[in-house]
């Protein structure tokens, strides 16, 4: 039985996630919904067969549609979630879930109330990498892991110019929450723990008027006592320039892994994608086919409410310059 | 043809690194080492030492620290004892005249590094203390950073990390590691002098205050002594520099050196990374592999080049690369690191001017001085 996927919003990882269903069996994307209608349409046609249009409650109120693709900004996942949840429909949201912990409470909630499948995308899960990480130490072969260190740095990526929603933190959340809670969700994960206290600190280093920095660092300190520091840039020098090390230190040994050294191609044609990180998309949309026909999501609920409430401290730790202690019910729901 | 008379070299305690200081002073042609010595009231495990490394090579030892503080074929003091020691001694070798050497920590507390500080102030001879920075990587970062080769520095990472050694590979007496009454702390005291002093080394800026997370996380030594073996910082430099460090011991941090040292610069106009256990011969064996550093461990490396170096600085009268100043901002740091666990938020990294503002507006700094 094929599962008929409807797309909401029609920018660059809308366009990601219908490539990486293009090539799993078992799924076709049939609709696209977005604003601006050519952009859907372009969209579309691009699924190959697939119909679009503007309106979302349309495509909900669909019966052959039987789960959506929610690829829109932060700040309209809430409403857009507990809609899709209320018309039954199985969801895979973007992340970051959403742009205040209030809102995630309410859309967890729809989403139970409606037993209807969800998952969020937290692509970095899925690189190959991180699913050997994840194996790696589930086999116990380091022990249980202590402490976590990952360093995500790339070039200047920041498309759309000053207009990009990506500048407005009223719009992502705030670049700690947007694009951090990569490397939070994939500590909450891999430590197997939920975050208690949080420390931001962030600069801005290549455009001084850029309304959030692209250099930003963050520290963990989790309910079993382990820790974990988290670093990111978007200032690398050149764009393309990238390095991603992450390091998990167990009770036995280390696990290590780092880009530099695994392909040294100097030209000016083209950049070099780790293959580390290779596939992700793919890897991510497989796994939401598993959960469309019965599957768990890896990405749990409570693994979605403990690193969005640890990116939203760190983002108030970098505004305040204090450390933010999780309490009762922000640490887990 | 001109001769120069050997320089005098004492220990003061020669427990620790004292064996592995030693053999490099004895190697040295324009040296002589001439006496161990330890404190009378010292434990019995420290004569012990003192003793099993004069007898091997032919060193005399004594315990009478007075006399050997005013020969005057003794120029140059190593202080090699447990870190509390540090100061104590450093100050009573510079009271005598001598030109010091003391192992790192500069000192166990900001009271004790600043009574060494203003003591090197008054006292005639030269002070330096262990560094790493003339190790081959930190010294090619800094030229790097020199040239204008990345920008200005403005966010740095550095990882510094030891494998296990607490069975007597890489630490003799694991209680100078964990036993606060000998040691002042745990592997923060023991290690964040290395990456707090590149860090200062590479931007030439202080650290203004910090962020930690530590604890006790991999040996029962540290979680029986309730000292930390691991633990991340984050940095708040001038001119909004910022940094991490991640520092500890592990039981086997990934690489093949004794430590795993690494850094990362980003620039306004570029980025650098350096490993220092890089570059490394590879050894394939059917069933091992093994790297062997080209050039030497980086560790031994930087000893050698810090003996060496300050007996060329006394000789030449320089002001060695660190000075007490130095030593003195890295146990601020330390200090400040220890605060921040405490208090579970950012502090502020004491500066010099607020400990002691007499010294400020009166002293004579390390560099003024030549």
């Amino acid at each position: 039985m094929t599962r008929r996927i409807g797309i909401m919003g029609a920018g660059a990882i809308a366009r990601d996630h219908v490539q990486a269903f293009a090539g799993i069996p078992g799924v076709e994307v049939a609709h696209v919904v977005d604003r601006h209608p050519e952009r859907a349409e372009a969209l579309a046609r691009m699924a190959g067969g697939a119909t679009s249009g503007t309106d979302f409650e349309a495509m909900l109120a669909d019966d052959s549609i039987d789960a959506v693709d929610i690829c829109t900004s932060p700040d309209s996942h809430a409403v857009l979630t507990i809609a899709a949840a209320d018309a039954g429909k199985a969801i895979h949201l973007e992340k970051p879930v959403a742009l205040h912990l209030r809102e995630v409470d309410g859309m967890l909630d729809a989403v139970d109330r409606a037993g209807v499948p969800f998952m969020v995308g937290q692509t970095t899960r899925f690189q190959p990498v991180h699913l050997e990480l994840a194996d790696a130490i589930a086999s116990g072969t380091v022990g249980a892991p202590k402490a976590f260190h990952a360093t995500f740095y790339a070039g200047h990526l920041w498309p759309g110019g000053w207009r990009a929603w990506q500048l407005d933190a009223a719009r992502c959340g705030g670049h700690i929450v947007h694009n951090g809670i990569h490397a939070i969700d994939l500590a909450t994960w891999l430590m197997g723990a939920t975050p208690v206290r949080v420390f931001a600190r962030a600069i801005t280093t290549f455009a001084p008027g850029m309304p959030t920095p692209d250099t930003f660092h963050v520290t963990l300190r989790f309910d079993n006592g382990a820790i974990a520091l988290l670093e990111w840039s978007y200032a690398l020098h050149k764009r393309g320039d990238f390095l991603r090390r992450v390091a998990v230190f167990g009770e036995k040994g280390t696990l290590h892994h780092s880009t530099q050294g695994e392909i040294d191609l100097h030209s000016d044609a083209t950049n070099p994608v780790s293959i580390a990180t290779l596939g992700a998309f793919n890897n991510q949309m497989r796994h939401f086919v598993d959960v469309l026909n019965g599957a768990d999501p890896i990405v749990t609920p409570a693994e979605v409410w403990a690193s969005f409430a640890a990116a939203h401290a760190a983002q108030e730790s970098y505004a305040t310059g204090r450390a933010i202690d999780l309490t009762g019910a922000e640490v887990a729901r | 043809m001109t001769t120069t008379s050997p320089i005098g070299v004492a220990f003061l305690s020669a427990v620790r690194h004292a064996s592995s200081y030693l053999p490099v002073l004895l190697s040295m042609p324009d040296v002589e080492v001439r006496a161990i010595g330890e404190e009378r009231d010292a434990p019995a495990w420290a004569h012990e030492d003192a003793r099993i490394l004069g007898r091997a090579n032919d060193v005399p030892v004594t315990d009478n620290i007075e006399s050997l503080l005013a020969r005057d074929d003794i120029q140059m003091i190593v202080v090699c004892s447990e870190p509390v020691r540090h100061a104590r001694l450093a100050m009573a070798a510079l009271d005598a005249g001598k030109h010091v050497v003391v192992d790192k920590p500069f000192a166990t507390t900001l009271d004790d590094a600043t009574a060494l500080l203003q003591t090197v102030e008054v006292a005639p001879g030269r002070f330096t203390m262990m560094h790493r920075l003339f190790s081959p990587q930190i010294a090619r970062a800094r030229a790097a950073i020199d040239a204008g080769s990345v920008g200005l520095p403005l966010s740095l990472d550095l990882e510094w990390i030891a494998s296990d050694g607490l069975s007597g590979e890489a630490v003799e007496r694991p209680e100078f590691v964990t036993d606060m009454a000998l040691s002042g702390g745990g592997e923060i005291m023991n290690f964040l002098t290395y990456p707090v002093m590149t860090l200062r080394h590479l931007t030439g800026a202080e650290v203004m205050s910090l962020y930690a997370e530590a604890g006790s996380f991999f040996f029962d030594q540290h979680k029986g002594a309730g000292v930390e073996d691991f633990g991340v910082l984050s940095l708040q430099m001038e001119n909004g520099i910022v940094a991490t460090i991640t520092v500890g011991r592990v039981p086997q941090a990934p690489s093949h050196a004794a430590v795993h040292s690494t850094l990362r610069v980003i620039g306004s106009h570029g980025h650098l990374t350096i490993d220092e256990s890089q570059p490394v011969l590879d050894i394939w064996q059917r069933k091992e592999r093994r790297g062997i550093r080209i050039g030497g461990d980086a560790g031994q490396l930087a000893v050698r080049d810090v003996l060496r170096t300050f007996v060329e600085d006394i000789r030449e009268r320089r002001t060695p690369l660190v000075t007490a100043s130095d030593g003195w901002a890295t146990i601020a740091a330390i200090d400040a690191a220890y605060r921040s666990i405490q208090a579970r938020q950012p502090v502020e990294v004491w500066s010099l001017k607020e400990v002691a503002p007499e010294r400020h507006e009166t002293g004579e700094s390390d560099a003024s001085r030549n």
